[in-house]
């Protein structure tokens, strides 16, 4: 949906537009929220209050085309919370992978080919161990073409800390890519431990 | 364009398919019971904001409400400091909970094994003790090591789980070490691929720390001179995807 229809529809809020948003957003939010929760009931639920959220709040979002970055973050919030509530840090299982997602199926043809599906690949299950922080801004940056100092706005942290965190995830993305890694750091295991 | 460039541009397309990929899921249709419950509930939260039970017009509330907005308005406290996100950013996401410990760091610390500070053997250091916590009060610590290079001496030190950010990683190793530090500059990109850096003074020592993939780490200058800068370059890996 382009952004200009999707500032149109979030400017009217009413019952039609709604439902338009709802039904334009509604797949890249729960699998956002999946991907943090690795539960289908759960990421219903979140899905179902981040839209909740969102339209009886939206006039308060001032650039109407980012409903679906400003959604995503709300989802990922909630969905962040939610893992908080119940104790839990974040899954990192065995992909599974989403009724209707691209799997990837695409015939390859040439040795590029073949290597460059290999690499998404890889980076997809990197995303999905990524901890949910991280995977916020990632898609953020890389989904929702956000700028830092918007993701900084939207999520309502420094700027600082996003660049942070997108350090960090683009270290984990890089290894995928790139196996011969850098430096692990080590929680000193000697007497110096608290 | 570079070949670094070049990868770094090709390293980016393939992170945007692989999430085009995962978040570009078409379900059947999203289903009909969740928009009935969104639905539900906006039509109900709007029915009970100016309506008492009885369905009648609440002037009072109505009232009450200006009467709030007034005073937060007269007060001159800001009701938004998001210009995308407003209140919903503060409360109902939680989006703006100090980041204590990032979770990140800690998950990644959890689930990360094994590991040994970073010097490469080109630089001409030798790590002379690691774990080195002779130079640091007692109690918890960060993992840090020394090496030395003739009449140099470098403390390297790290942190992946409680910082939450260069100048909190810094100004907790000055006070592991019991240095003041002097931050030189804030917190600085090192290229345009952002990677940050920032260069402090420990005492009269000089530092520089660092963001890498799986923390913080930090250079400080014991004894001799040496070119930190140089140094940090010599071994910083970056993923630099234009911003």
């Amino acid at each position: 949906m382009e952004q200009e229809r999707v500032a149109r529809l979030a400017l009217q809020n009413d019952d039609a537009s709604r439902r338009e948003l709802f039904e334009a957003f509604y797949g890249r939010t729960y699998a956002s929220a999946y991907a943090i929760l690795r539960h289908r009931e759960s990421a219903e639920d979140i899905t179902q209050d981040a839209f909740i959220k969102a339209f009886q709040n939206i006039s308060q979002l001032r650039e109407k085309e980012k409903f679906g970055a400003w959604l995503a973050a709300i989802a990922t919030n909630l969905a962040r919370n939610h893992l908080k509530r119940e104790g839990r840090l974040f899954l990192s299982g065995e992909p599974i992978e989403l009724p209707g997602s691209a799997a990837g199926s695409i015939c390859c043809s040439t040795e590029e080919q073949v290597m460059r599906e290999a690499e998404i690949a890889r980076v997809r299950s990197a995303l999905r161990t990524l901890p949910p922080e991280q995977y916020q801004v990632v898609i953020m940056q890389y989904y929702y073409d956000l700028k830092l100092s918007e993701i900084a706005r939207l999520l309502g942290i420094s700027p600082g800390t996003v660049k942070s965190r997108l350090f960090r995830a683009r270290g984990r993305l890089l290894r995928a890519l790139e196996p011969e890694g850098g430096y692990i750091c080590q929680r000193d295991k000697g007497g110096g431990e608290g | 364009m570079t070949h670094s460039g070049e990868r770094r541009q090709r390293h980016e397309e393939i992170v945007r398919e692989a999430l085009r990929r995962e978040l570009d899921v078409v379900p059947p249709s999203p289903p009909e019971q969740a928009w009935s419950g969104i639905r539900a509930a906006i039509l109900s939260k709007r029915e009970r904001s100016f309506f008492s039970p009885g369905g009648v017009f609440s002037w009072r509330r109505l009232t009450a409400a200006a009467a709030v907005l007034l005073l937060l308005a007269g007060g001159g406290l800001a009701l938004s400091r998001s210009p995308l996100l407003a209140p919903l950013g503060r409360s109902g996401c939680d989006s703006a909970q100090p980041e204590a410990g990032d979770n990140g760091a800690m998950e990644m610390c959890a689930e990360e094994k094994g590991g040994l500070p970073p010097l490469a053997p080109g630089s001409g250091f030798a790590l002379e003790q690691a774990g080195e916590s002779g130079l640091l009060t007692e109690g918890e610590h960060y993992p840090a090591a020394l090496y030395r290079r003739g009449d140099e001496t470098l403390l390297w030190a790290c942190d992946s789980s409680s910082s939450k950010d260069l100048q909190d990683f810094v100004a907790e190793l000055g006070r592991q070490l019991g240095f003041e530090i002097k931050m030189a500059s804030g917190e600085r990109n090192y290229n345009q691929c952002e990677n940050l850096y920032l260069e402090f003074t420990a005492g009269e020592h000089p530092g520089i720390a660092w963001c890498e993939a799986e923390g913080f780490q930090a250079y400080l200058v014991l004894s001799g001179s040496v070119d930190l800068r140089a140094l940090w370059e010599s071994g910083v890996k970056s993923f630099c995807p234009a911003e």
